[in-house]
């Protein structure tokens, strides 16, 4: 018996947690496990989190404009420490425009605003799935 | 995405025993699937372990287990010992799916490399831990963890498992938790060998302690006699009390040899079978998967024309796992 695991936490100052609550439940529904990290995460406590917990997704909800300056960081740390595990970043304050910067900086999904719970569904299993095909 | 390259199992075993954490992350998650080769590596991991200090922490949801690790964490590592957390929160039986929250409450030993902390999911397992939290200890042991602390599910009165793999069961309790009725049940007072009263600034926490100490009187006479004591965990109270109990608990178990020797015997037998039965289960499933057509009495048990006792009986003799006609055995039943 196998799950998909999913690390959720939110960055920096940024406490805004019912989204990232809202998503751990909505995960779970799904069958994954997630590991909950709460709020006030560094990107070396996420990076670290990750790799004790064998995370396949890393999601990280934005609900203040940290996210801007930390995820970069986060996806930096990731590479140099040689693991390839797939970020994506949801939350309501992710503009078009900062989304686009951030998908172009590596990661790997942004769900802004709106985003239909059957996509980020989709979109955390085919990360999955396609880097256990790799 | 870029490629990401599976290690091998010998990559992983070698990993693990120079102490590295991600082959011993990688390991667990391998353990944790049932994956046989998950079996292949404890194998070879087997005879290097056995040096950890292995404490379980359980008690019922909400009692502060997760604190009292981190507090726990926090003693060990002033003392220079590395620390291994396994922290097991419960699976959905409806989605399969969890929600492992327990690293939380640990978060200041985020950046601690000496610090692994594991959270696992108890999918669909009963019993307050996991099947793979045996192998996961080991993995734990083996990359050279001193302590490794087992947190369980929050757990009723019968969810005993963790007593049998860790050498001090730490339960935590809290003031006005059931009266002394409850207390007496069988269970998990069975199987403390330190009972904390958490949250004990609480009224009623001499009491919540005086009921536990009176239980233990009677029935523990001669054998060890559980602790209890009290802490708040949060304000990090009471916690060398605990360390200096779980220290007598250690020399009482190394004093007294022979039954060491027998509670070591009893143990290994559980181990044992807890583990044939997990390799039956997980080849029968596997047998299922590859041959669906085994459950095909379905439709005639649907149909009234069997039921599920004989077709229980017909696939097991198909599969060649025993269950011959009873026959005379009823006589001397």
């Amino acid at each position: 018996m196998s799950a998909i695991r999913v690390l959720v936490g939110v960055l920096g100052m940024d406490q805004h947690e019912v989204g990232a609550v809202g998503i751990a439940k909505m995960l779970r529904d799904e069958g994954m496990e997630v590991i909950y990290t709460g709020c006030f995460n560094t990107p070396q406590t996420i990076m670290q989190a990750a790799v004790e917990e064998d995370a396949d997704v890393i999601g990280i909800s934005a609900h203040s404009w940290e996210y801007l300056y930390y995820a970069p960081e986060l996806l930096d740390l990731l590479r140099q420490n040689d693991l390839d595990i797939p970020v994506i970043i949801g939350g309501s304050v992710i503009t078009a425009e900062d989304g686009a910067k951030m998908l172009d900086m590596g990661v790997a999904a942004v769900f802004g605003s709106g985003s239909v719970v059957t996509d980020m569904i989709d979109t955390v299993r085919n990360l999955v799935a396609s880097d256990a095909t790799s | 995405m870029t490629q990401r390259r599976k290690p091998s199992i010998d990559e992983l075993v070698a990993g693990t025993l120079a102490g590295n954490l991600r082959s011993a992350s990688q390991l667990i998650r391998i353990i944790d699937d049932g994956n046989p080769h998950g079996w292949d590596a404890l194998k070879r991991l087997f005879p290097h372990s056995g040096s950890a200090l292995v404490i379980g922490i359980t008690g019922p949801p909400g009692a502060g287990k997760s604190t009292l690790t981190d507090c726990l964490i926090q003693h060990a590592r002033k003392a220079g010992k590395t620390v291994g957390v396994l922290a097991v929160d419960p699976s959905s039986p409806i989605s399969g799916g969890a929600i492992l929250g327990d690293r939380i409450r640990m978060n200041r030993f985020a950046l601690d490399e000496d610090v692994f902390i594991r959270s696992l999911a108890s999918r669909g397992h009963f019993g307050g831990i996991t099947p793979a939290t045996r192998g996961a200890i080991r993995v734990m042991d083996v990359m050279g963890k001193d302590v490794v602390l087992v947190e369980t599910v929050g757990v009723g009165q019968d969810e005993v498992d963790i007593a049998r793999l860790a050498h001090t069961t730490i339960v935590v309790a809290v003031p006005g938790l059931g009266d002394d009725i409850q207390a007496m049940k069988a269970g998990i007072l069975e199987v403390g060998d330190v009972f904390v009263v958490n949250k004990s600034d609480r009224p009623d926490a001499d009491k919540t302690v005086g009921y536990l100490a009176n239980i233990f009187r009677r029935v523990r006479a001669g054998d060890w006699s559980p602790k209890v004591l009290k802490a708040q965990a949060l304000h990090h109270k009471g916690i060398d009390d605990i360390w200096q109990a779980i220290d007598e608990h250690r020399e009482y178990r190394d004093a007294s040899g022979p039954s060491q020797l027998a509670r070591q015997r009893a143990n290994c037998e559980i181990e044992l079978k807890a583990f044939l039965q997990q390799a039956l289960h997980h080849e029968l499933a596997k047998q299922i998967d590859a041959n669906p057509e085994i459950l095909e009495s379905v439709s005639s048990i649907v149909a009234g024309e069997s039921d599920i006792y004989a077709a229980t009986d017909h696939i097991l003799r198909t599969l060649g796992l025993f269950r011959e006609n009873l026959g005379e055995d009823r006589k001397t039943g």
